[in-house]
């Protein structure tokens, strides 16, 4: 029996994968970087961030639907000509890559502190990264089934952690509502950009989609679904520390995960617990970055497999995590990459979509 | 079996090594649990300036067996000085052969000199952000020292903290005491430097504790106390009342109205609410405090019946104007005497009046807090008359 359905992925898979990909280790710490910009508004910059990802999500839909035979790799080349459509693949390939190393950081840290903090952090990273290969090296469909499974728990788990401390919540800390500037919020949104990237993943999926006609519509599912997550996350986590408290705290959800206690003293710890679930997210987030990373790459080469360039690309992610030197050089390489990387993507897209149109490319409805 | 599945075993055999993750490997006989921590101040005998005396609880746990495990003599209190906790952490370590571990410690409890003497919120700093301590720790102050708490041997718990952890979850049999959790605290601490912080008084026998009333803080440093009723007052205000009871000696009970009899009304359930008036440049809160409660004693019985409607409406009356004085009382006393905003005054008015806030923001705990009007409103309610009329 073959297992490989030629590597294509279903319309709920698409939509569990673009949910998977976008929530990932930014849940952590998100909530701390909305409230020190917005204060008590923070949670309109999580509902703002998510808006921004649709209204980009659907140009980038546009622009991938255009060419529904052709990866970013090809169309961009037949639309810019052959040396600056092979430059914005090859700056793609350093975005995945730079954010998938990224991934395997946070991961590592939030580990090295919470759970295994005796582990020597180099061989931590080295587990994570190779458990990260070894889920890559089945291609797009298994990623697919992987977000299918893992996703449903993420978000039950989720839902019950607010419930568990509702009594502890305090929702007056919420106000003042729309009172922040809103040169703030705008800020504030520009911060979640990283916790929201990973929506443009369709320009490099279109002819893995068994129904691309569907795509920008589960797309916007799956974006609207860690939207309220995000949403969720940021109002639980001011409720429960207030905006003066929760500035302090590095890791919010975290935090607040630990206070979470049942009665009678059945599970105490339940964190260990959850941290272990959310590792599952910050790794589905990786293995699709690091896919692609490996994927583009070889569409750029000319390899049929991707395979071969996984494995070599492998000891480089591990190098390049170690780049930060501690967690404040983590977060400075997060909010590069998450600016830079929604400027790229905004820009080239609409770029592309314009010169389409001029040079007559593609499939126009 | 030829050489290529021969390799491929080997590097099976080598990945499964790696990825077993026994580093952090520690059995729990080999944790020294702390239930829980003291903090107080070092009286100097030494020439050397050490700040604190921290003393921890350790529960001496079985390791299983024939007896079933569980605790079976009293608990190690480790009592180490440093100059900050953390310092005091690694001293303990070097004497105890159980590296000490902090994922239980649920109680906090700080003497009342250092609490006096030295910032409240650098204490706390180690159980913030130490990532085996958690959030939800209660805080204690006490009236006396750390170590005094921490040598009481309870009767039924197995440790001080238990004890003193478990006292701290009866909110629905009394409003005498408050329970300090450590999140709530900074939070408060964070805002203006004031907090109110649960108080926990030893018994001289060295037996047992009480908690009662709550300790003052302002400006990081303890300043003073509430007593037992103030403290229930002040939690009227910020609507965290879930039980207790409030005797009222009640002159319409007696026909005669030659002696006041007492009624013990017992406290249900309980919401306030809070409203700000800023018209005109004076700031002018409302609180309502609505209250439904049962009857529980009455001693004027052989006047009046508990079926007659008109009776209870006045007696209802009575019980509404004590919980009206002692909540003022208590609110005077922190507001006149202490002049500190624990009870969340100008939070309220940063949430509900945010750019009249910003303006008084500087100047609002030395000019506009004293100056504040406080008018408080009770509504009483009497639900229930118990198994007697």
């Amino acid at each position: 029996m073959k297992i490989n359905d030629n590597d294509k992925i279903s319309p709920l898979q698409y939509t569990l994968l673009i949910a998977a990909t976008l929530i990932g280790a930014g849940i952590l710490s998100m909530p701390r970087g909305v409230v020190e910009e917005a204060g008590s508004d923070g949670w309109l910059a999580a509902i703002g961030g998510g808006l921004m990802s649709i209204f980009i999500t659907y140009f980038i839909h546009k622009l991938a639907l255009m060419f529904p035979q052709d990866t970013f790799v090809v169309f961009s080349q037949k639309i810019l000509g052959r040396w600056l459509g092979l430059l914005l693949s090859m700056i793609y390939v350093v975005y995945y890559f730079l954010f998938s190393a990224l991934e395997v950081r946070i991961l590592g840290d939030v580990s090295n502190v919470y759970l295994l903090n005796r582990t020597p952090f180099e061989f931590l990273m080295f587990a994570y990264l190779w458990v990260t290969i070894i889920a890559t090296r089945n291609g797009i469909e298994g990623i697919g089934r992987l977000c299918m499974l893992f996703f449903p728990i993420t978000l039950i788990l989720s839902l019950l952690i607010g419930l568990f401390m509702y009594p502890k919540l305090d929702f007056t800390h919420l106000l003042p509502i729309l009172h922040t500037p809103w040169q703030n919020v705008t800020h504030a949104i520009f911060l979640t950009s990283l916790s929201y990237l990973g929506f443009e993943i369709v320009l490099f999926l279109v002819p893995s989609l068994k129904k691309p006609q569907e795509a920008l519509k589960n797309a916007v599912i799956g974006i609207c679904i860690i939207t309220g997550l995000y949403t969720f996350f940021v109002i639980i986590n001011t409720a429960l520390f207030g905006i003066d408290e929760i500035k302090s705290i590095t890791w919010p959800t975290i935090s607040y995960i630990k206070m979470i206690e049942f009665p009678g003293q059945i599970l105490e710890r339940f964190e260990s617990i959850l941290l272990a679930i959310w590792a599952t997210t910050a790794f589905t987030t990786s293995i699709v970055f690091t896919y692609l990373a490996a994927y583009i790459t070889a569409q750029i080469t000319g390899f049929r497999e991707f395979k071969p360039i996984l494995y070599f690309m492998m000891p480089f992610i591990y190098l390049v995590a170690f780049i930060p030197a501690h967690v404040d050089h983590t977060a400075a390489m997060g909010d590069f990459i998450g600016k830079y990387g929604l400027i790229f993507i905004s820009a080239t897209t609409i770029l592309l979509l314009l010169v389409a149109k001029i040079r007559k490319k593609g499939m126009h409805q | 079996m030829d050489f290529k599945r021969c390799i491929s075993m080997i590097l099976c055999m080598i990945m499964a090594l790696c990825l077993m993750g026994c580093w952090d490997q520690k059995e729990i006989e080999h944790r020294g649990m702390v239930f829980s921590t003291g903090i107080d101040k070092l009286i100097e005998t030494e020439d050397e300036q050490k700040k604190y005396l921290i003393s921890f609880e350790m529960p001496i746990l079985s390791g299983g067996g024939e007896t079933g495990g569980g605790v079976l003599e009293k608990p190690w209190i480790l009592a180490t000085t440093g100059n900050t906790v953390f310092e005091a952490v690694r001293q303990a370590d070097i004497r105890s052969e159980r590296p000490l571990f902090f994922a239980q410690n649920k109680v906090l409890v700080i003497g009342e000199e250092i609490a006096q003497q030295e910032d409240i919120r650098m204490m706390l700093d180690f159980f913030l952000r130490d990532h085996e301590l958690t959030r939800n720790m209660n805080v204690f102050i006490v009236k006396g020292t750390a170590l005094e708490v921490l040598n009481v041997v309870p009767y039924f718990s197995d440790s001080v903290g238990d004890y003193l952890r478990t006292l701290s979850r009866v909110k629905y049999k009394s409003s005498r005491f408050r329970a300090t959790e450590l999140s709530c605290l900074v939070e408060d601490l964070k805002r203006n430097g004031s907090a109110l912080v649960s108080r926990v008084i030893p018994s001289s026998a060295g037996d047992e504790v009480k908690l009662a009333g709550a300790a003052v803080i302002k400006n990081n440093r303890l300043v003073g106390w509430l007593g037992e009723i103030e403290n229930r007052g002040t939690l009227f205000i910020q609507d965290k009342v879930e039980g207790g009871s409030i005797v009222v000696s009640c002159p319409i009970c007696s026909e005669l109205g030659e002696r006041a009899e007492t009624i013990t009304f017992e406290i249900n359930n309980v919401s306030s609410k809070k409203e700000v008036d800023i018209r005109g440049g004076k700031i002018k809160f409302g609180i309502v405090i609505n209250v439904e409660g049962t009857i529980q004693e009455h001693s004027g019985w052989q006047y009046h019946d508990l079926l007659e409607q008109e009776y209870i409406r006045r007696m209802e009356k009575v019980v509404a104007t004590e919980i009206t004085r002692e909540v003022q009382a208590a609110n005077n006393k922190l507001q006149q005497e202490f002049a500190v905003d624990v009870l969340g005054y100008g939070s309220y008015l940063k949430k509900t009046h945010p750019d009249f806030w910003e303006e008084i923001e500087e100047q609002w705990n030395e000019t506009f807090f004293p100056q504040v009007e406080v008018d408080i409103h009770s509504n009483v309610m009497i639900r229930r008359i118990g198994t007697a009329t």
